[in-house]
């Protein structure tokens, strides 16, 4: 994990992590703990932690099928009002070639029939912006943007 | 993680001791919680006021252990943070669990 200052002030953070949830977890205390005390640590009720560990979460599970040894990139730059995020994997494209659309969940069922999964995509949406994916053959990018106040 | 149990106040609460329900500890939670929850009590009240941090993972494994519970048994929940109180906000799920502001209060609710 890298972290610089930027010129015009932004707090830059390039992590590379291997396809599982506990790297993804490690990876995720590892900002927290860079950011404290840093003039740009992003306020809590921002939710961009949750952002982050959606798609990540996703990558692991879709884009490698839940098979470590898969190499995850991500950078992040923490302005005052935004955090703008890249994530780079090598692994399986989006299956149409677009990020799903993120529908929120039907909860107007019976308690055997609500939902334990299928949130992740409406919560990145809801949270975030600009959302831009491309696979360019051997990789896949998705960057987004998240307001912070 | 490590969930522990105790009696207060004629209620059974469960302590989430960890700071994160998040996908890599999301299995974990629902085995132990199916261990404690096949003690078949009427009502629980799972303490969140350690967690700060919760992903959809989590919220899913909460979700599950709440569908393990006997019919007419209630699974509700106290002390959620503000970051895992907007999660349930905004699935909507504030809706589904009766949520408490404290262990203490869901005890003399």
């Amino acid at each position: 994990m890298q972290a610089e200052r930027l010129e015009d002030g932004a707090f830059l953070v390039c992590c590379r992590m291997d396809s599982t949830a506990e790297d993804v977890r490690a990876t995720l205390t590892g900002i927290n703990e860079l950011l404290q005390g840093q003039e740009m640590a992003p306020p809590r009720d921002s939710n961009w932690e949750l952002v982050i560990a959606e798609v990540l979460n996703n990558i692991v599970e879709h884009a490698y099928e839940d098979r470590a040894g898969g190499d995850i990139l991500l950078r992040l730059v923490f302005s005052p009002d935004r955090l703008s995020v890249e994530f780079t994997d090598f692994g399986q494209p989006m299956p149409s070639g677009t990020p799903p659309s993120g529908a929120p969940v039907d909860l107007d069922v019976s308690v055997e029939e609500l939902p334990e999964g299928g949130f992740g995509w409406f919560l990145i949406r809801s949270l975030s912006e600009n959302l831009d994916y491309h696979h360019d053959g051997e990789s896949n990018r998705l960057r987004l943007s998240i307001p912070l106040r | 993680m490590r969930l522990t149990t105790d009696h207060r106040d004629g209620v059974d609460i469960i302590t989430v001791d960890a700071a994160r329900i998040d996908a890599a500890v999301a299995i974990q939670f629902k085995d132990r919680m199916r261990e404690i929850l096949g003690n078949e009590k009427p009502r629980y009240v799972l303490d969140l006021s350690q967690v700060d941090f919760i992903d959809s993972s989590g919220l899913g494994a909460i979700v599950a252990a709440m569908k393990l519970m006997p019919k007419g048994g209630k699974l509700e929940l106290a002390g959620l943070r503000p970051a895992v109180d907007k999660v349930f906000r905004m699935t909507r799920m504030d809706s589904i669990f009766a949520i408490h502001p404290s262990a203490e209060a869901a005890a003399s609710a």
